[in-house]
């Protein structure tokens, strides 16, 4: 339910990237026999480095049809080997969603539960955090944040008395559209925390001057929204062809292209697209298989998605 | 913009449809009390100022609590607190005009109660015209005193029905509530929902420069 179980796929993997470390001294990526995955920096835990957003594409409230909907995309998530999944109580009926399809499914093997606290008062983020257990249908959530760093230092403390109760595995913050940003920082240098969640994409690169050396110096794992830019980002560039070298970054199509950009910054964890469409789910997951670009490659798709 | 939208629009059109089939008898409800307070300001009844507030009255806390709170609550976290500005608006709209009785119609000014009677079968109409203009299900459509824009455009229709400036105030919620929906349609590129608020806009700011002007 909450962890990622050691099977003999994760094993090779794993092994993989243990000796891949070894060799170049790069960080890992634990390009596996099939299946990218990234560690964790505190634990060394691996998860799969492309994950699944829920703001807008899960709030669809009671409507049944779009709940089936929305479950056959959460399939096909796990079916081409998707792990977390984050989502939030800001994001209107998406946990309820999620876990209707979790329920649907009737699996949560390989799920990497992430979701968030979000109100300005105490008491109700105590609240919050239940009402997320009752909605996911898990007793333990693998990450929970603190929404948007809305009153983070109330919430820190009790995200850490829920971590030494085990009831949640690991903390962490956000923040999106590239606000806040100093704060961010500030907490990462001064709080203990498992995980940053903001925004990075090929064209939104503010965090790679200060947070995402700052999170690789400090053993802080970081997940990227955002990226595709609501849907904006894939828009425009899917009205220019793909260059012809992007196969030398394994990507052969946009969705690859972009999200292998983002996964292949050494400081990040895992990027979470969202979509509705079970089509572009088994694009986004695309990128989670074949090589991924080298720092040279990394300018080079920059540079080009940003003269588009 | 976006951030405050964290639904899709087809989303948007289906809570609309499950909202209009749970409470189609407030529809038929708000039809007839319209009808009623209509057909006395135009008559010139006594009472016919107390009835348009506690039948405007009615629209807002109605919409405020099964509209925001108990339906679009479910997509949106803005909705409870829009809901209890809705609610507000209706309370403050019967204890002005239907407690203290200072809605005095403007039965005999021609043109204005002419405006005012065409707003509110704009309000009944527009919507459902533009819905089957654009090709959406009718069932999605805005209904008459059960739905924001509708509200918010009766509450300005109202205000041409009756006379004077001391009534301005109550067409500051609906103005502020129209061009947060205007936005709202536009950033969703929901074009059918783009006419109501935009009537509501103009003319409210028209009503208010005609008679500030005076």
């Amino acid at each position: 339910m909450t962890r990622i179980p050691i099977d003999r796929r994760r094993f090779i993997g794993l092994t993989a990237a243990v000796a891949g470390l070894g060799l170049t001294g790069l960080p890992a990526f634990a390009a596996g026999p099939d299946v990218l995955t990234k560690a964790i920096p505190k634990t060394g835990e691996r998860i799969p480095a492309i994950g699944m957003g829920t703001w807008i594409t899960f709030n669809v409230g009671e409507d049944k049809k779009l709940r089936d909907a929305r479950t056959q995309v959460l399939a096909k998530f796990f079916e081409m080997g998707g792990g977390m999944i984050d989502s939030s109580p800001m994001y209107g009926s998406s946990e309820a969603v999620v876990g209707y399809g979790l329920d649907k499914l009737g699996r949560t093997d390989g799920l990497f539960s992430a979701t968030k606290v979000w109100t300005p008062l105490t008491a109700h983020g105590e609240e919050q955090i239940e009402d997320s257990r009752r909605l996911w249908g898990l007793g333990t959530f693998d990450l929970f944040q603190v929404h948007n760093l809305l009153n983070w230092e109330d919430h820190l403390q009790t995200l850490r008395a829920e971590k030494a109760a085990g009831r949640i595995r690991y903390i962490g913050i956000t923040t999106s559209h590239g606000m806040r940003h100093d704060g961010m920082e500030e907490i990462m240098r001064s709080e203990d925390i498992d995980f940053v969640q903001l925004t990075y994409n090929a064209v939104d690169r503010d965090a790679e001057a200060r947070l995402l050396p700052l999170a690789a110096e400090r053993g802080i794992a970081v997940i990227c929204n955002r990226p595709y830019r609501r849907g904006g980002l894939i828009d425009h560039v899917q009205r220019h062809p793909l260059p012809a070298w992007s196969r030398d970054a394994g990507a052969g199509n946009w969705p690859e292209f972009l999200l292998k950009f983002i996964v292949s910054h050494p400081a990040v964890t895992c990027t979470i697209p969202a979509t509705t469409q079970v089509v572009h789910m088994t694009e986004n997951m695309g990128a989670l298989r074949g090589p991924i670009p080298d720092e040279k490659m990394r300018r080079r798709m920059a540079e080009y998605v940003g003269n588009l | 913009m976006d951030r405050l939208i964290p639904f899709t629009a087809d989303v948007y059109a289906g809570m609309f449809a499950r909202y209009n089939a749970e409470t189609w008898p407030a529809l038929v409800l708000a039809l007839l009390l319209g009808a009623v307070a209509l057909v006395c300001v135009r008559r010139g009844e006594p009472q016919a100022g107390r009835i348009l507030a506690f039948t405007l009255a009615t629209y807002w806390v109605w919409t405020g609590w099964a509209f925001f709170i108990k339906t679009y609550a479910g997509l949106n976290w803005a909705a409870v607190p829009f809901g209890a500005l809705f609610i507000a608006q209706g309370v403050l709209t019967a204890l002005w005009g239907g407690v203290l009785g200072r809605f005095e119609t403007a039965a005999g000014r021609t043109r204005s109660v002419e405006i005012g009677t065409a707003l509110l079968f704009a309000a009944l109409l527009g919507h459902p015209v533009l819905t089957y203009a654009f090709g959406h299900p009718i069932d999605t459509a805005h209904g008459f005193g059960t739905a924001p824009a509708t509200v918010a455009l009766i509450a300005v229709a109202a205000l041409y029905l009756i006379y004077g400036r001391r009534v301005l105030w109550l067409a500051l919620w609906p103005v502020l509530w129209a061009a947060w929906d205007l936005a709202s349609a536009w950033t969703m590129g929901l074009w059918r929902d783009v006419p109501l608020p935009a009537l509501t806009l103009f003319f409210a700011v028209w009503l208010a420069a005609q008679r500030l002007r005076r």
